[in-house]
């Protein structure tokens, strides 16, 4: 970032290429769209652009640019929650009504379609993270995702490492509920 | 309640099993491309901006000259009327220049 910052156009290049996969990955999994995740994987890397003059190695850098990430996404869902009025996204699942989860897939089966119950999972776990309020979410993404510290979570959410924990405690609650079928046929294979 | 604790979870193994998502191959090249397009780009005076600015004075040019058209006395064609046409006609003629001299200079 620092040879970005020196106006090092190679660096920029690379610094995309090493994190677009993160940047893009979280933003998908917050927004469940990969046309809405792309635009702001580009807007998030413009926004580190143009403040590259002005970086000051105070922070990682990874923290600070998932905090830039971090407004684009909320901004987004704001702007989805007013165009889309009743159809909240960020919604807990308890409140949501009829959006209540549909029947799983084995998980255990075998069968000739493995890319399929691999899809079923993917798109359960999805609709269980869009249940969540979206800080819940977003440090549910950050940690398991994205493999971050509750100190960089929290940092990133600005806030404080107590209150990641209490965010992270919720969304499991609200998770186990969710994936519960899976839940269970992990366990049962624990046990097998 | 630790991260340690979560991670024997079965909750995070279940979670796991989602691959992560892949951008477009094309998304970084799109990206390094808009970077070096607002770099090199023309900035606060672009096309859009000069069009915004020049909005307001030619919409407020055209109503002027709508008023003035339609509050004339259809009875009168004194001088002075034409006069008073006339100027309006050649304020209008002047804004017009001026959109076309801004629009061929360097400066956007």
């Amino acid at each position: 970032m620092l040879r970005v910052r020196d106006g090092d156009g190679g660096a920029f290049e690379a610094l995309v290429h090493r994190h677009q996969h993160a940047v893009y990955g979280t933003a998908c999994r917050m927004l469940g769209d990969a046309a809405e995740a792309e635009d702001i994987t580009q807007l998030t890397f413009l926004r580190i652009h143009r403040a590259a003059p002005k970086y000051r190695p105070t922070a990682r850098f990874t923290t600070w640019m998932f905090a830039i990430l971090r407004n684009l996404v909320f901004n987004e869902t704001r702007r989805r929650k007013r165009h889309r009025g009743h159809v909240s996204l960020d919604a807990p699942a308890e409140f949501a009504g009829d959006s209540a989860p549909r029947e799983l897939a084995d998980p255990v089966q075998t069968g000739p379609d493995a890319e399929a119950l691999q899809a079923e999972l993917e798109s359960q776990i999805q609709a269980a993270l869009q249940a969540l309020p979206e800080q819940q979410r977003l440090a549910m993404v950050l940690l398991r995702y994205e493999d971050m510290s509750y100190e960089q979570i929290a940092e990133v959410l600005g806030t404080s490492v107590p209150a990641v924990k209490s965010l992270i405690f919720r969304a499991r609650e609200v998770l186990r509920v969710r994936l519960k079928k899976y839940l269970a046929a992990t366990k049962g294979h624990m046990e097998g | 309640m630790g991260m340690d604790d979560f991670r024997s979870d079965p909750l995070w193994e279940v979670m796991g099993r989602a691959r992560r998502p892949e951008p477009s191959p094309w998304l970084a090249g799109r990206i390094v491309a808009a970077a070096r397009a607002e770099v090199s780009g023309p900035g606060r005076w672009g096309i859009g901006a000069l069009w915004r600015w020049l909005a307001l004075p030619a919409g407020v040019a055209a109503i002027l000259l709508a008023v003035m058209v339609v509050s004339r006395p259809m009875h009168s064609d004194s001088a002075a009327d034409s006069a008073q046409l006339y100027a309006a006609l050649e304020a209008f003629a002047d804004n017009a220049f001026e959109v076309d001299y801004l629009w061929s200079s360097d400066s956007f």
